[in-house]
């Protein structure tokens, strides 16, 4: 047992991250600030302002806030009612760890961790300990903020426990009051993520809002149908793919996510994006806002995108809901339910059984059992 | 069958013009010199376009090439394409079969020989995927699970199984036309062991983005191999345009793009060919098991009940 894990876990830390997260440090910070008002939904389009946002090391509450209030502040003077933070937005406040800046010259995540505090902690660890103060920055700052100007933020994704101690990622969006509409835990974990030992959640939110009927599932999300169709039947109209993927940019690895869901769900498809180096990890991606081809000017599913995919900026684009509306009406899907009932969801089960201790081979047997 | 699967093989996707038979010996001809370029290259396994049997009904427009699905069903006297596939059925079951069965037996080759539209014994119209084997024997075959509005408004029904066939060729399944839009019949397929699906095709919306949307976004959402096999030029009133493709998971590609080799037109005929190296698309799923991250719990909550929803919302079709 190194003495770092004794110190994460012990009284110390969490009364020195009780006090640096105090939620009135948020609003001092961000007092006596300019606070423009978000334009109310009228009409049928509605603006989104999508946060390409860089991930570093942030070690107190003001100076997160003061970095989220600026972001925000931007795009709603561009006039947003809807602004995207990226997923992982609680992972700046790492931070807040004395001595965590060595985690940013590691290799990797897991080096460092174990370089600065041994083979026995593990990356889980490490978030527990500075969750109940980041949660205490993040809730006060998207909150204040979202208030503040009067707009609607899906404010990307923070790493908390339950309750039980499982770790979970989950993204809160805000209604433009402050109050928390609601949270999404993301339902599939990117494979480093299940290293890291966090759990998944199998529940998919959809938000019936002004701006539309929301949803948010979490980056590795959109890489299966599964869960964006949940979404879609449940009513779906803005997907939104708050995401942090750490691989050097490449155009065609990131079409197989969101503008990929969005051909399938016909909706608006919004693909937020984390970017830095941080840690180990090269952050990259081009932020972008998706519709059905049918939709959009050049037939190319693509509304607006990012300029960079390595640099901080902020997207905008106009969604118009009745055009939406109509385009589902027109192309409405036409599902099969008798197929589905044959083999949803007991293909996935036995699906497993095939899988040869855990991995998929591709010369097993069919499963000639359905 | 179990047959023992080939690591790896070298296999065709055959981009088609469509042109009206007259007599079966003309489609016949036509598919041979096709996939005799691909036998010369010592393909194994050959996959054609959608629609391609319906070029059997050329005899009912003997004297007309120019003429396009629609007019050649009207100046054969039919009011709707329907009546007209219906009455024509016995021959064209036969003469396709025989034209396919054939070809495959000539060549020893694995044919996904397109499809044809054929009633079942009650007169329900499907459109069907043939696969053929080196025998000439008929393998199995595939119905489409789902139509789209043009092939509503032609009266096809749809199936509701989705079938593997095991061959020395992979363990194919047949994504037929429009079922390639719907994610569910990809993923049931490649979860019941698919390990290369075959798609053929047949649309007149061709664009980038638009062929991303189909095959590609399957094959890199399910890592396995893909054949697409278009059909090009005038069934319809507007032309078939497209490129067919052989596509695998984007970290086996040279560009990165999921292509192992693709057509390069999108109007004349190609014969598109690469080797499907199991080895190399086992190491590829190792790498990236995307499969590993399917949520089970979350499936078995939703499914298939939250179709059902579908007709609860006032903006949707009841």
């Amino acid at each position: 047992m190194s003495k770092l894990k004794d110190w994460l876990m012990g009284k110390a830390l969490s009364t020195m991250l009780w006090w640096k997260s105090r939620p009135s440090l948020v609003r001092r910070a961000l007092a006596g600030r300019d606070f423009p008002r978000a334009p109310r939904p009228t009409g049928d389009t509605r603006r989104v302002g999508v946060v390409q946002l860089e991930l570093h090391f942030i070690t107190s509450a003001a100076g997160y806030a003061e970095k989220m209030y600026e972001l925000t502040r931007q795009a709603v003077e561009d006039g947003a009612q809807l602004v995207i933070f990226p997923e992982d937005t609680g992972t700046h406040l790492l931070g807040l760890l004395p001595g965590v800046e060595e985690l940013a010259k590691g290799t990797s995540m897991d080096e460092a961790i174990a370089q600065v505090a041994g083979q026995d902690i593990q990356v889980a660890d490490v978030f527990k300990a500075v969750a109940p103060g980041a949660r205490r920055i993040y809730e006060a700052t998207f909150s204040t903020l979202a208030q503040g100007f009067g707009v609607h933020i899906v404010a990307g994704s923070i790493l908390l426990p339950d309750k039980r101690g499982d770790l979970y990622n989950v993204g809160y969006f805000y209604g433009p009051d402050g109050r928390l509409i609601g949270t999404q835990k993301k339902t599939h974990l990117f494979i480093i993520e299940q290293e890291w030992g966090l759990a998944c959640h199998d529940e998919i939110q959809v938000f019936d809002t002004p701006l539309g009927v929301i949803a948010f599932p979490i980056c590795m999300d959109h890489t299966f149908f599964e869960p964006i169709r949940v979404a879609w039947l449940q009513g779906a109209e803005v997907i939104i793919d708050p995401s942090a993927n750490p691989a050097p940019y490449d155009y065609w690895e990131q079409m197989r996510g969101v503008w990929g869901r969005v051909q399938e769900s016909p909706a608006y498809g919004i693909l937020c994006c984390m970017v830095g180096d941080f840690a180990g990890f090269t952050l990259r991606g081009r932020s972008g806002v998706y519709a059905p081809l049918e939709m959009t000017p050049n037939g190319d599913g693509v509304i607006a995108q990012a300029e960079t995919v390595d640099r901080e900026e902020i997207l905008l684009a106009d969604l118009d809901l009745a055009a939406l509306r109509r385009f589902r009406q027109e192309q409405e899907p036409d599902f099969n339910l008798a197929l589905y009932a044959r083999y949803l969801p007991r293909i996935y089960e036995a699906y497993r059984r095939m899988e040869v201790e855990g991995r998929r081979v591709v010369h097993t047997q069919v499963n000639g059992e359905l | 069958m179990s047959d023992q699967m080939l690591e790896r093989f070298k296999a065709a996707a055959i981009q088609m013009r469509f042109a009206w038979a007259s007599v079966p010996a003309e489609l016949e001809g036509k598919a041979k010199s096709l996939i005799e370029t691909a036998i010369g290259q010592g393909v194994e396994l050959v996959a054609l376009p959608e629609h391609c049997g319906l070029a059997l009904l050329g005899i009912l427009a003997r004297t007309h090439p120019e003429l396009c699905l629609d007019e050649v069903v009207s100046a054969a006297g039919y009011t709707n394409l329907a009546d007209c596939l219906r009455s024509s059925s016995p021959a064209l079951k036969s003469a396709y079969e025989q034209v396919f069965s054939q070809l495959s037996a000539q060549f020893r080759v694995y044919l996904a020989a397109g499809t044809v539209i054929l009633p079942d014994k009650g007169g329900a119209l499907y459109n069907i995927a043939y696969l053929f084997g080196p025998e000439g024997q008929v393998i199995g075959t595939q119905r489409q699970t789902h139509l789209s509005p043009m092939e509503r408004q032609w009266g096809l029904s749809w199936g509701d199984r989705l079938m593997i066939f095991e061959t020395e060729v992979g363990k194919i399944g047949l994504v037929v036309g429009t079922d390639v839009y719907y994610p569910e019949v990809s993923r049931i397929l490649c979860l019941r062991g698919a390990n290369v699906l075959i798609h053929p095709t047949c649309t007149t919306a061709y664009s980038q983005a638009d062929w991303m949307r189909r095959l590609w976004r399957e094959i890199q959402a399910n890592q396995v191999f893909g054949l697409e096999s278009a059909l090009v030029g005038g069934l319809f009133e507007q032309p078939c345009h497209d490129k067919s493709a052989i596509h695998a998971p984007l970290s086996m590609t040279a560009g990165n793009d999921g292509l192992l080799a693709a057509a390069e037109t999108s109007d004349s005929e190609e014969v598109v060919i690469a080797e499907l190296d199991f080895d190399r698309l086992q190491q590829a799923i190792d790498e990236y098991p995307i499969y590993k991250v399917l949520n089970y719990r979350l499936y078995e909550r939703y499914f298939p009940k939250i179709y059902g929803l579908q007709g609860d919302r006032g903006e949707r079709r009841g």
